[in-house]
């Protein structure tokens, strides 16, 4: 029997009109607001009755939206390939040279700079990191504690992985909230002509430093990793290791940001739950991975297919792009049962909040270690926190990352550590 | 019934979640992808074996009874 969990929430039927529905299942937009408001249900609706679901927008592309389909798309580099751009939109021209690095180059080329990167996200590597981040998170937290309020986003999820960031990228701290709150802008506002000349400024910055830290070694960090590292035998080309620092800084300061605000919102929503973690900080771990799986923070990514093909029993061709949701993997309720609850002594741990095969996420147990140390912080130091009621913002568009843009919270006002 | 463990290492992608939930029975190599366990494990750890095997996403890691 399944166990009832104290986070439970219960998952009406499909709330929405016809008309709705006939939206959602053949003009879905990850980008829309329908989807930043009601992504659980739409996503529930397409699965349940169209889970290779075809849309008209964004040019046309297929939403896939069980979790052997997705598994099955990600797992499969040759059927559906990366080089061809993998959000959708995308900005990404056939044509281009890869953008970010490895994540745009399709087996084995993604491979090589795999390898090349790996020794920094050792457990070993990882664990040396969780000494910078505690001393961080303990700060950031000393500079509100005695006020009893605070804005959970701005004061303390963003600020700590995008200072993490800076240290594992080898930037000057100075820079981290340029960097985090032009990413984060950038990725809640897809397309907008602002925000599209707002992230070439920030990648402008990426080519200075790295032409700057050429001329000044910075020891330690990843630009002096990477100068002196080799691909296939041959040192890296600049334009390679900018690619690869703007890949860093976007998978650093905006998902794990977004998975501190998520979990701080459902616990604060979910009392009994928190205080359950309160008395068993051995159920933490577990708790990190469940808040990865039910509110997945990038939300999905995309493939195109290279030949033709079937998937889900829907015939595909060359060309088309099909988009992984892995928020809605996430959710099927076949592969996780209750699956918009948390349930902490849930036994399948395999969730696709990272991605799955030869493009999983680099920096997946750097992200991990955050947010548990994000919550150690949270459930020792600020127990009876909560959010202020109806302040907490939603990003205007969680299509690529559902983020929080406000986490107003108040609490007992506590003592400083130090 | 004594339990044994076999790796599919081709389907390994580093995740380390293995390590991360049975320290005691996987090891990784120096690339962070899963580089041993033992074939036969001691009945003391079989509950970890278990554990680290259930939570490797790309199911690279067999448990059978032996």
């Amino acid at each position: 029997m399944e166990q009832k969990n104290p986070g439970a929430v219960s998952s009406p039927a499909c709330p929405f009109s016809a008309e709705t529905q006939e939206k959602i299942l053949h003009h879905f937009d990850h980008h829309s607001s329908l989807y930043r408001d009601h992504s659980a249900e739409a996503l529930k609706l397409l699965r349940d009755q169209a889970p290779v679901a075809k849309t008209d927008a964004h040019g046309g592309f297929y939403v896939l939206t069980r979790y052997q389909d997705v598994l099955e798309a990600a797992r499969d580099d040759e059927r559906f390939c990366s080089f061809w751009g993998i959000t959708i939109p995308t900005n990404k021209a056939p044509w281009d040279r890869a953008q970010t690095i490895p994540i745009d180059l399709d087996p084995p080329y993604n491979e090589l700079f795999r390898d090349m990167m790996l020794p920094l996200f050792t457990p070993k590597a990882i664990d040396a990191y969780g000494v910078f981040l505690r001393q961080t998170a303990t700060k950031l937290v000393d500079a509100f504690i005695e006020k009893g309020e605070a804005d959970l986003a701005r004061d303390f999820g963003s600020p700590l992985t995008a200072l993490f960031t800076m240290e594992l990228a080898g930037i000057d701290h100075a820079q981290a909230d340029f960097y985090a709150s032009t990413i984060q802008y950038g990725i809640a506002h897809p397309g907008d002509p602002d925000a599209l000349a707002r992230m070439a400024e920030a990648r402008g910055r990426v080519s200075r430093e790295v032409a700057a830290q050429k001329d000044n070694p910075r020891s330690g960090g990843l630009i002096d990793y990477l100068f002196k590292a080799r691909v296939g035998g041959r040192p890296l080309m600049d334009w390679e290791i900018e690619a690869i620092v703007w890949l860093v800084l976007l998978g650093g300061v905006d998902s794990t940001q977004a998975t501190i605000s998520n979990m701080a919102v459902h616990l604060s929503d979910h009392p009994e739950l928190k205080q359950r973690l309160i008395e068993h900080p051995d159920s933490w771990d577990d708790a990190v991975e469940e808040y990865l799986r039910l509110v997945t923070p990038q939300q999905g990514l995309s493939r195109t297919v290279t030949r033709e093909t079937s998937l889900g029993g829907v015939e595909l061709q060359r060309g088309d792009r099909v988009l992984m949701s892995w928020q809605a993997a996430n959710l099927d309720e076949s592969v996780f049962p209750n699956p918009n609850e948390i349930v902490l002594d849930r036994k399948n741990k395999r969730h696709l909040a990272f991605g799955i095969g030869k493009h999983r996420c680099m920096g997946s147990n750097i992200g991990r270690l955050e947010v548990l140390i994000a919550l150690e912080q949270l459930l020792t130091r600020i127990p009876d926190f909560k959010v202020k009621a109806g302040e907490a913002e939603l990003s205007a568009d969680i299509g690529t990352v559902k983020a929080y843009k406000k986490v107003p919270i108040t609490f007992t006002p506590g003592k400083r550590s130090a | 019934m004594p339990i044994k463990i076999i790796l599919h290492k081709d389907r390994c992608n580093g995740h380390a979640r293995c390590v991360r939930k049975a320290p005691d029975v996987y090891r990784l190599d120096e690339r962070g992808f899963i580089g041993s366990a033992p074939e036969t494990v001691p009945a003391e750890l079989e509950d970890q074996a278990i554990a680290g095997a259930g939570a490797c996403p790309e199911e690279a890691i067999e448990i059978v009874q032996s």
